[in-house]
């Protein structure tokens, strides 16, 4: 089937992209990055240390619901994940 | 002219018994025991039918057979031979080294006679 | 102030619903599970305890001390959390797979099924988590405090503790589940999420919105400093505690048991990938705020740990107050409800019922385990609660909450390197997980745990200070002059640093046993073996290789090579390993049960193939397991010994078998040679007198004569045929008497003494003088000689025929020697004279020699002796009969009676 040839090729990137959030939380997170953040000004009147880190924060919720679906649908063997996913 | 039958055989009874048949329907009869003067005799003066037994002191039938079949002189010589074992091997042996013919013992004189026969007319043709 | 019966009936109807919660669910469950209570959202909520007073008292009061840095205690979780794929998963599957009840009984099956792993994480578990339990009694009796006014602490502390333990006893050890769930606790902890996270977001808003006059006001005029704290916050602390947090959301047994245990659907993690951040955002985003409105209102020296409480307090929002003392109570009491459940199930799985069961008769342990694990986990959970309390009174709930908390986290971070590299690497060993731990757990107690005691306990404030004997390389807080790190960096740097070096360079020198090697196996490729699909545990297929490498251990390597190579063949793969069907599978386990029976190799081949590792049932074999499992392999090894001598054994008899068939078959064909010889002569001659009539008298009597001796010949030919046969076969018995030797010879002589006449052979005799006593039978022995005689007669074609005969005793055996000059044997065919119809000796014109020796010699070794032919001289034939000596009975003299 050509279809599980792009499907497959599809769930690799799925993971990838997992690594690559992973990676993105840990370098955002994680000095020396975090060091930038560590400047005397402000957004809207809060400190940019703690806007800057909320913000990451929530990049990174959003990129994990992002990928939790299609990460947990790639486990799916290859023939039924096609048809059903109209459950969960 | 009587045809000339070589019997190589061991048994001092057998030979008895075959010269005695052979002498009386006509044909002039040598006897020989051990292998290796089978083998000079019917290479010497070939006869114009060799009764060879296969089980001969100091060199088996199937050599002595061989040999002969190796010699010009008595490569056509028409040989029947004689065994007491009956097993299908020692007739295919027997055929492969070159034998014309082939009778397990005990034998009934007329088959012995009549196979003797039939290569001394072949022989004599 | 709110007044203490108010506050106390509001608890207890909390704690009253909470109970109703959990009873009703698990009461329901029970009947049919609820289809909500299963979802995603209440795996979450419940994985939410790791939100616990601490967060929502103490973050609080680590915001006003430390600024920005008590985010790094969610920033680990969350990065944990959105790399769910590569490392939670992969820990639920396993936690799943193998049926894991804690994180003790995950080490101890990824390492063979230690018991004495078990043993040793559950006790690193107990006495880390004991201080964090501390802490929330603390919490919660700080914060009672606060709103009833002072009282007695200790007394207040005792009844929360209480209180918690009826409650976990009630709800945590109501069922026994194999996969140990508990669906009530998890509802009544879910409700407990929900409150505590509502509490602490309507005091945040509150204080942001309603004390201070939104965000501008409460940062107006804040310097960076304070909400990035003094000095170097992204350092190496922020590293640390970031790792430290990772760490612990995966090692915390809590954790562990929410996570992995209590997971219904592998799918919840992916839910909780995302929601759980979020809730842990939910829970800090207000934290800020209320840190600085708290530091600008409440006056100096009031306790910022408690701001959450005291603001609403202060500002007589009484209701409030209330809302938020049940929030930092939910918080508390689903941390230790949970903590206490996953540290009961591994004290009574791992160290009381392992210890009940060696000392109880067997009998009582198998239809009564159910009770007992019960009972010692009620027992335990006792205890624990105890040890929680007993540490609070012990170190007079002074320190700060955070302090306390990040002690426990750095304790159980000394999991970590056993269990990651017990899920990704194979090569990881017992003894490098047993060495880690050891080296971890000891550093953790002298660099940090035992140094918070300020010199109460153990360690006193002179040794802390100046190091033990004053030897200031080993201060507890700056071992080998590692001084320029804050207390907690060094604690993580030396012990998780060690731990995980013992761990690595241990595994690298050990080599696992079979079942560690096996169960290593199913847990780094867990993936593998579960088929790769979440909700089809029933497909679990193994990996060939391990089922390779214990066909290997059992039927020995090359017959296990053929085995899988059929197996391989038979799929159509022509070189390498058979795709693990459950054809293969079963089949290996029926070879396998013709090798150790059925039951073993359902067992062995069930833990690649099945992966059930551990339940409860089989709790009575964990002790001994290992021991089991040696013992079987050792007495495979002899089976296999004895298997291979038996083998060894068979070949012989079977090559002998073979020869025998081999001279049976010749027999028969020399037999029929022998006997169709003389046949042939009385056909003839019989055929001659039967038709000729001209034949003289003379001649028929001469053919005559020959038919007759023929036929003799015929007739001693069978006879000695069925003669040699009952001879060989032991069948006829002779009858052996004491004679001489001499005499016997004698005799013989006489009898052939017309043949050697008639023959003109002269015969010598050199006879010894003395009789030599032989025990032999006096006519087989004739028989023997008279035939070895008659030979060297009959064949002798020297001119001047001789025989010598010659009795000696040598060496204690007699000798008669029988030697003529007549042709000697050459010596090839010496050692075949004597087979049956040997032609060898038929030399010259003679007929029949057949049988005769070979009954000679079967004779002589009836009678216990010897016939050999001794090469000499050429032209001689020398053949030997030997017996041993008989000593001479000497015929007693009469009694000499009455001849007085």
């Amino acid at each position: 089937m050509i279809d599980n040839a792009d499907l497959q090729l599809a769930r690799r990137k799925t993971r990838d992209r997992s690594v690559a959030l992973l990676v993105l939380g840990i370098v955002l997170l994680m000095p020396p990055m975090v060091r930038i953040a560590q400047i005397d000004t402000t957004v809207f009147g809060l400190p940019f240390a703690l806007v800057y880190l909320f913000a990451a924060w929530g990049l990174l919720v959003i990129g994990a619901a992002l990928l939790a679906r299609p990460l947990r649908d790639s486990e799916k063997p290859i023939a039924s994940a096609t048809s059903d996913d109209t459950t969960g | 002219m009587s045809a000339r039958v070589l019997l190589a055989e061991d048994e001092e009874n057998i030979l008895t018994s075959l010269t005695f048949l052979l002498e009386r329907a006509g044909y002039d009869v040598s006897v020989e025991t051990e292998g290796p003067k089978v083998l000079k005799a019917a290479l010497s003066t070939p006869p114009d039918v060799l009764v060879l037994d296969v089980m001969l002191p100091d060199m088996d039938g199937y050599e002595i057979l061989r040999r002969l079949r190796a010699s010009p002189a008595t490569e056509r010589l028409p040989v029947l031979m004689l065994t007491a074992k009956g097993q299908r091997e020692d007739r295919e042996t027997a055929l492969r080294c070159g034998a014309d013919l082939f009778i397990t013992k005990p034998f009934a004189n007329s088959e012995i006679i009549n196979a003797i026969g039939e290569l001394a007319e072949k022989r004599l043709q | 102030m709110l007044s203490a019966n108010i506050l106390l009936f509001v608890c207890l109807g909390y704690v009253a619903l909470l109970f109703a919660v959990a009873f009703v669910v698990d009461w329901r469950t029970r009947r049919k599970p609820i289809r909500w209570l299963q979802s995603s959202v209440i795996y979450t909520l419940s994985i939410s305890i790791y939100c616990t007073s601490w967060t929502f008292y103490g973050a609080v009061g680590s915001a006003a001390r430390n600024g920005l840095e008590f985010i790094t205690i969610y920033l680990g979780p969350t990065l944990v959390f959105i790399g769910w794929w590569w490392l939670l998963r992969k820990l639920v599957r396993i936690g799943r797979a193998h049926r894991i009840t804690s994180i003790a009984d995950l080490i101890s099956s990824r390492y063979g099924k230690s018991p004495s792993l078990a043993v040793l994480v559950t006790t690193i578990a107990v006495i880390a988590i004991t201080p964090y339990i501390a802490l929330q009694l603390q919490s919660v009796t700080n914060s009672y405090q606060v709103i009833v006014g002072n009282n007695d602490g200790t007394t207040t502390a005792f009844w929360i503790a209480a209180g918690m333990a009826l409650f976990t006893i009630l709800f945590g050890t109501r069922n026994l589940d194999a996969n140990e769930r508990h669906h009530g606790v998890v509802a009544a902890i879910a409700l407990e999420a929900i409150v505590k996270l509502l509490a602490l977001i309507a005091v945040g808003v509150f204080a942001t919105f309603i004390v201070a006059d939104g965000l501008d006001d409460v940062f107006a005029g804040i310097s960076a400093e304070t909400i990035q704290g003094a000095g170097d916050i992204f350092g190496p602390r922020w590293i640390a505690l970031t790792f430290l947090s990772a760490t612990a959301i995966i090692c915390l047994p809590r954790q562990f048991q929410v996570t992995v245990v209590e997971n219904i659907e592998e799918r919840h993690v992916a839910t909780a990938s995302w929601l759980f951040p979020l809730y842990m955002l939910g829970m800090t985003v207000f934290i800020v705020p209320i840190a600085l409105v708290g530091q600008s209102v409440m006056p100096s020296g009031s306790n910022p740990d408690l701001y959450v409480l005291t603001l609403p307090l202060a500002e007589n929002r009484n209701e409030l107050a209330m809302l938020a003392f049940l929030g930092g109570f939910s918080s508390a009491t689903s941390m230790v409800i949970v903590a206490a459940i996953a540290a009961s199930t591994m004290v009574s799985n791992h160290i009381v019922m392992p210890v009940a069961l060696r000392l109880l008769p067997a009998k009582a342990v198998s239809g009564d385990v159910r009770n007992l694990l019960l009972t010692s986990r009620r027992f335990s959970i006792a205890a624990i609660l105890g040890l929680g309390f007993l540490y609070f009174y012990l170190s007079g709930g002074s320190d700060a909450l955070a302090a306390i908390g990040l002690i426990a986290f750095v304790g159980v971070a000394q999991f970590l390197p056993s269990l990651i590299g017990g899920i990704f690497w194979r090569s990881a060993t017992r003894a490098g997980a047993i060495a880690g731990l050891v080296v971890g757990f000891a550093l953790w107690a002298y660099t940090l745990f035992l140094p918070s005691f300020d010199g109460h306990f153990i360690l006193s404030a002179g040794v802390i200070n100046q190091g033990p004997f004053g030897i200031s390389l080993l201060r507890p807080e700056a071992l080998f002059g590692l001084d320029h790190f804050d207390p907690l960096v060094h604690a993580v740097v030396w012990s998780v640093g060690m731990n995980a070096l013992c761990f690595v360079v241990f595994s690298a020198l050990t080599t696992p046993d079979g079942l560690e090697r096996l169960q290593g196996a199913l847990f780094v490729d867990v993936y593998k073996s579960s088929g790769g699909s979440a909700s089809n545990i029933s497909a679990e297929v193994a990996d060939t290789e391990d089922l390779f490498v214990l066909a290997q251990r059992i039927l020995g390597g090359v017959p296990a090579k053929k085995l899988f190579d059929e197996m391989a063949a038979s799929q159509g793969i022509k070189t390498g390993l058979p795709h693990p069907t459950d054809a293969v599978v079963a089949r290996l386990e029926r070879e396998l049960a013709g090798s150790i029976g059925a039951a073993s190799a359902h067992a062995m081949v069930t833990r690649i193939a099945g992966g059930q590792t551990v339940s409860i049932t089989e709790l009575i074999d964990i002790a001994d397991e290992t021991q089991q499992v040696l013992e079987t392999s050792r007495q495979l090894e002899e089976k296999s010994a004895e298997l291979e001598r038996t083998a060894q054994q068979l070949r012989v008899v079977n090559d002998r078998l073979r020869t025998l068939d081999a001279q049976k078959d010749e027999f028969l064909s020399q037999v029929s040679h022998e006997l169709r010889t003389p046949m042939t002569s009385i056909r003839s001659f019989s055929e001659i007198l039967m038709e000729e009539h001209t034949i003289t008298d003379d001649d028929r009597a001469r053919f005559v004569h020959i038919i007759h001796d023929e036929s003799l010949r015929l007739t001693r030919l069978l006879d000695e045929i069925l003669d040699i046969n009952r001879l060989e076969a032991g069948v006829s018995k002779l009858d052996l008497t004491q004679l001489d030797a001499n005499a016997a010879v004698k005799k013989a002589l006489e009898t052939i003494a017309g043949m050697t006449r008639s023959a003109g052979v002269t015969v010598r005799t050199e006879l010894a003088t003395d009789e030599l006593w032989i025990r032999a039978n006096n006519d087989r022995l004739r028989q023997v000689m008279i035939n070895v005689l008659s030979n060297a007669v009959k064949y002798n074609l020297a001119d001047k025929p001789e025989i010598l005969v010659r009795t000696a005793l040598v060496d204690g055996f007699v000798q008669i020697d029988i030697i003529d000059n007549g042709g000697g044997v050459p010596p090839e065919v010496s050692t075949s004279i004597f087979d049956k119809f040997a032609r060898g000796i038929r030399t010259g014109r003679n007929h029949g020699a057949g049988l005769g020796l070979p009954i000679s010699l079967a004779i002589m070794r009836a009678m216990n002796g010897n016939l050999t032919i001794e090469v000499t001289a050429e032209n001689t034939t020398f053949f030997r009969l030997s017996f041993e000596h008989a000593l001479i009975r000497h015929r007693a003299p009469a009694p000499a009676q009455g001849t007085a």
